[in-house]
């Protein structure tokens, strides 16, 4: 055989050998595959279904943040008119108890509904309306306590 | 009788949470996927992971195909092929032709059906990826060199070279001994 009909003889073959060798594959996936699957597609659609509930203190955390986002977006407010003693602290609510040392006091100005979105009690009448306030955050950033600076922040 | 529903309508109705359209789906591809993964890696087990991994991917991320680009089952060979080549990079002992040629002689006429295709199997496991990828789809698979190309990211005529090369190395490896003066290297 020359090297032409070699490689004819070679070429032919091989699409036989193709064909036999897809013709051997196996049809199809175990059924493990399939079964591992549908579990895994109910427990994503359990999830999907399922509203997550973040920890509160996240809540708190993220209204917070937006809130303290918006007052530095905006124009500096005059530092406020204060005749009395600022009011105090009041612990948000489920916040344990704050630890004495490593908190920080951050100022914000938000509205009444991102206030009330974490937790705390406010006039909902007036929820576009905005308020200063000073919030106690432990140093991971946890809000603990809030104090409403603003005259008639309830 | 109703018209099966497209790739497309099923996938809509997976995303809502529907698992009936979700299994339609899977039992519709996953024999090619299985398939395709099996002849890259020559392995049942990377073929069984690649296969779980790509209708995976399909339930996380439903929204990851898009019609404008393909069809679904080039989408799905897609993930599949990145998937393998992945485990191929990661795993070089890959279970390829130990060198075992046949011996000369009537090599095609002494071969049954099943040596047949055991040795075209090794011959195919032993090419480089990007011509094993060819072959497994267009030889295969049965595709054409356009969804070849779609599925493998390049031009047709590119489909088209690495394929012919592919074959020749094929044919250059089950060529008998004696017939081996013009055999293909580089493999």
């Amino acid at each position: 055989m020359n090297s032409r009909e070699s490689d004819a003889f070679a070429t032919g073959r091989l699409a036989e050998a193709l064909a036999a060798l897809a013709a051997e594959s196996p049809r199809q996936a175990p059924d493990r595959v399939e079964q591992a699957l549908v579990a895994a597609f109910r427990d994503a659609r359990r999830e999907r279904s399922t509203p997550r509930r973040l920890p509160w203190g996240a809540w708190a955390a993220a209204a917070l943040l937006v809130a303290a986002g918006a007052w530095l977006s905006s124009p500096a407010p005059a530092p406020p008119e204060v005749a009395a003693p600022p009011p105090a602290f009041i612990p948000l609510p489920g916040a344990p108890p704050p630890p004495v040392g490593d908190l920080y006091i951050a100022r914000i100005r938000a509205t009444r509904a991102a206030l009330i979105a974490a937790g705390v009690p406010m006039n909902m009448e007036r929820a576009g309306e905005p308020v200063q306030a000073d919030v106690v955050f432990t140093l991971d950033g946890t809000p603990r306590a809030i104090r409403i600076l603003q005259p008639g922040g309830n | 009788m109703a018209a099966e529903p497209s790739d497309d309508a099923l996938l809509r109705r997976m995303a809502a949470g529907d698992e009936e359209s979700f299994t339609t789906l899977y039992r519709r591809h996953q024999a090619a996927i299985y398939r395709f993964a099996l002849h890259m890696s020559g392995t049942p087990a990377i073929a069984e992971d690649v296969t779980q991994e790509v209708f995976l991917n399909l339930i996380r991320r439903p929204n990851g195909y898009d019609g404008r680009r393909g069809a679904l089952l080039s989408y799905l060979y897609g993930m599949a092929r990145n998937l393998v080549l992945r485990s191929l990079a990661s795993r070089p002992g890959v279970p390829l032709d130990t060198g075992d040629r046949p011996a000369a002689g009537d090599l095609f006429e002494d071969l049954t059906r099943r040596q047949l295709a055991a040795a075209v199997r090794r011959a195919v496991l032993r090419l480089p990826p990007r011509y094993r990828e060819v072959v497994v789809l267009c030889d295969l698979e049965e595709m054409d060199y356009a969804e070849a190309a779609q599925v493998l990211g390049c031009a047709v005529g590119t489909v088209r070279s690495r394929l012919h090369r592919a074959r020749a190395l094929l044919a250059g490896k089950l060529r008998p001994r004696q017939g081996r003066e013009h055999e293909l290297s580089g493999v």
